[in-house]
């Protein structure tokens, strides 16, 4: 029995060890799965490299098939810059074209482009004007001269008939005498000697002239005559009675002048030549005043008071002529001012542009000097301080509240004391409508 | 009107049918007069602002609108530097603020319904110069200059008979209703000439008292 139990335990031993050496060793589980893990890796390496290699071949594909598209796409870049620039260009016109519009739009501006405008339309009918009169009073100046030099040469043709004039030598002194003799008259001012004389000198031209720059002694000769002839002038005008007389004085009916020989008419003629020639002088320096001072007009500085002056009395500038009428701006003629009331009176000057005007007087107190109406109301409010600002900004915009005295707001535990000034005669309806603006402005 | 920018003394402001409304355009300033039921409407309107006002008036009479002068002397602000130096004068147009003023006018009798001075027209109290207004003002070298703002332009002629170069703070103009006469479209007054002697200001007889 021993023996078969001891045979069995050894068969059993061998088939264990049997068993032990058929198992492999070499082999571990984690090894086996790393070596998964690698060959799953290299296999997804070899997979990703054949998917990076694949789109190499694609991409050159696309390339070539997208190449017509380049271009096209170039030339919409292109034409984008293009209108980028126009844009910018576009922009930079309409910034100014707007400047320009802002500036337009100004009210400074607009009103001075009307003044411009304006100015401009009345300086070219100024002008206009101004052309026609210089027209009309050269043309009255050119037939004055022209009627003064022939009745001078009339009368010149007709001095050798005088009895008693002088001999034929003296001719040609005669007008010249004449001249100064009809010139020196009180009548005739200067412009009218030197119109006359140079007029004469031009018409009679036939005269002597070469004698005049003879020797001196034929100057004493020519004066000697001159005289003679101007002392037989004067007698005759005298016994004629008709020393300092002038045209438009006497009638024409006058037995003097009726008796009185030719050489009285003459000198009546040269006197009315003379006069006619004063008088286009005279409408010369009316018209040629206006136009110096054209559009200035300082006016008649003391029209009486409430009236209005007919012309432009309101032009106190005007280019080029400040000159002229200030002397007659500040010749005011001033009525004194006289104190209503002396009592209580603030002292306000009152003066006068003259130097001589009376000395400034104390006028009566006005009664805009009577303290304005001082509002005070209380206001609840929830938030002082942006309360307050509310009704400082609509107390200083409002033109019914005064300036000064300055309104003034104090806070005292969430209610605004305000105190303001309002002008003087407000009717109670703006003040109540003042104060609910107030209750509306802090609400 | 002659022009948009003309400036009349007083326009007339006809009562509309019931529903209706009457349009007045003012420079800045709007004014419609409205029927309603009850009486009347009217709404002034001056850029910034609104105001309304309830009138009730009778089938007599009529409505007018009026620049009037400030009632106060006026202290124009020149918005330019003036130096005028001894003996020298200047010249120039002041513009000073007119306020509108609805009148109520009914046969011979004239009253005024609402005044409406204007924003840059402030006014001001102390005790020394009392109750006056204040305004800003270019000095102009051109007349007219047309803006269609009621104002009222003042032809001045400022001369210095000081010692001292004259740079004045402001200039003092005052002028009454009877003085504003239309010309050119606008309103303007007679020319104010006024001497600085030094210490006070001082006017000829045209351009009243001066404060």
């Amino acid at each position: 029995m021993n023996w078969g139990l001891v045979a069995l335990r050894r068969v059993g031993l061998v088939a264990a060890m049997g068993l032990v050496a058929c198992s492999d060793p070499g082999v571990d589980a984690s090894a086996e799965v790393a070596a998964e893990l690698r060959s799953l890796r290299i296999m997804l390496q070899s997979n990703g490299g054949q998917a990076v290699a694949a789109p190499a071949v694609d991409r050159a594909q696309i390339t070539n098939a997208l190449s017509p598209l380049r271009e096209a796409l170039g030339g919409l870049a292109a034409d984008q810059k293009e209108l980028q620039s126009r844009q910018l260009v576009l922009t930079q016109e309409l910034q100014r074209w707007s400047q320009l519009l802002a500036q337009s739009v100004t009210s400074q501006a607009h009103t001075e482009v009307e003044a411009l405008v304006a100015r401009l339309q009345q300086l070219e009918a100024t002008l206009k004007a101004q052309d026609a009169r210089h027209r009309e009073v050269e043309a009255l100046l050119g037939g004055a001269l022209d009627r003064t030099a022939d009745k001078l040469e009339d009368f010149l043709k007709r001095l050798p008939s005088v009895p008693g004039a002088a001999p034929a030598e003296a001719k040609g002194t005669a007008p010249g005498a004449a001249g100064a003799g009809s010139a020196s008259p009180p009548v005739a001012p200067a412009e009218k000697e030197a119109g006359s004389g140079e007029k004469v000198g031009v018409k009679t031209g036939a005269m002597p002239r070469p004698r005049r720059n003879a020797a001196n002694w034929w100057w004493l000769g020519l004066v000697g005559l001159a005289a003679a002839f101007g002392l037989g002038f004067a007698w005759r005008l005298r016994r004629g009675g008709r020393v300092g007389s002038v045209v438009g004085q006497a009638p024409r009916g006058d037995p003097a002048s009726a008796e009185a020989p030719g050489f009285d008419r003459g000198v009546e003629e040269i006197w009315a030549a003379a006069a006619l020639l004063g008088e286009a002088v005279g409408r010369l320096r009316e018209a040629e005043t206006p136009v110096a001072g054209i559009g200035s007009q300082p006016g008649p500085a003391s029209p009486p008071e409430g009236e209005w002056p007919a012309d432009d009395d309101y032009f106190v500038l005007e280019d080029g002529d400040l000159e002229e009428g200030e002397t007659e701006e500040l010749e005011v003629p001033v009525e004194p001012k006289v104190a209503e009331e002396a009592v209580a009176a603030l002292p306000v000057r009152v003066g006068a542009v003259v130097p001589d005007a009376p000395p400034p007087v104390i006028l009566a107190r006005p009664a805009e000097l009577a303290r304005p109406a001082e509002l005070a109301c209380r206001l609840r409010v929830a938030n002082p301080d942006r309360a307050m600002a509310d009704v400082l900004l609509l107390l200083g915009t409002d033109p019914r509240v005064l300036r000064r005295p300055q309104p003034t707001v104090s806070v005292h535990a969430n209610v605004l004391e305000v105190h303001f000034a309002v002008l003087p005669a407000l009717p109670p309806g703006e003040r109540g409508q003042l104060e609910q603006r107030l209750r509306d402005a802090v609400a | 009107m002659d022009s948009p920018h003309s400036l009349p003394f007083q326009t007339l402001l006809p009562r509309p049918q019931r529903g209706g409304s009457t349009r007045v355009q003012l420079g800045s300033n709007e004014l419609v007069l409205e029927s309603v039921r009850g009486g009347h409407s009217l709404l002034w309107f001056d850029g910034r602002e609104a105001r309304r006002f309830a009138l009730g008036l009778d089938a007599m009479g009529q409505l007018a609108l009026q620049l009037r002068a400030p009632q106060l002397p006026v202290r124009v602000a020149p918005r330019e530097v003036l130096a005028i130096v001894p003996g020298a004068r200047l010249r120039g147009y002041l513009q000073v603020p007119l306020v509108p003023t609805i009148v109520w006018r009914s046969g011979s009798d004239e009253a005024v319904l609402v005044e409406l001075p204007p924003r840059d027209l402030a006014t001001e109290w102390d005790d020394a110069d009392g109750a006056l207004q204040r305004c800003t003002s270019t000095l102009h070298v051109r007349f007219p200059m047309r803006s269609g703002e009621p104002k009222a332009t003042i032809p001045v002629v400022l001369r210095n008979d000081g010692d001292e170069v004259l740079s004045p703070a402001f200039v003092p103009i005052r002028f009454r209703d009877a003085d504003l006469k239309e010309a050119r479209a606008s309103l303007v007054t007679t020319p104010r000439r006024i001497v600085w002697d030094g210490q006070v200001w001082n006017a000829d007889a045209a351009a009243g008292e001066l404060r």
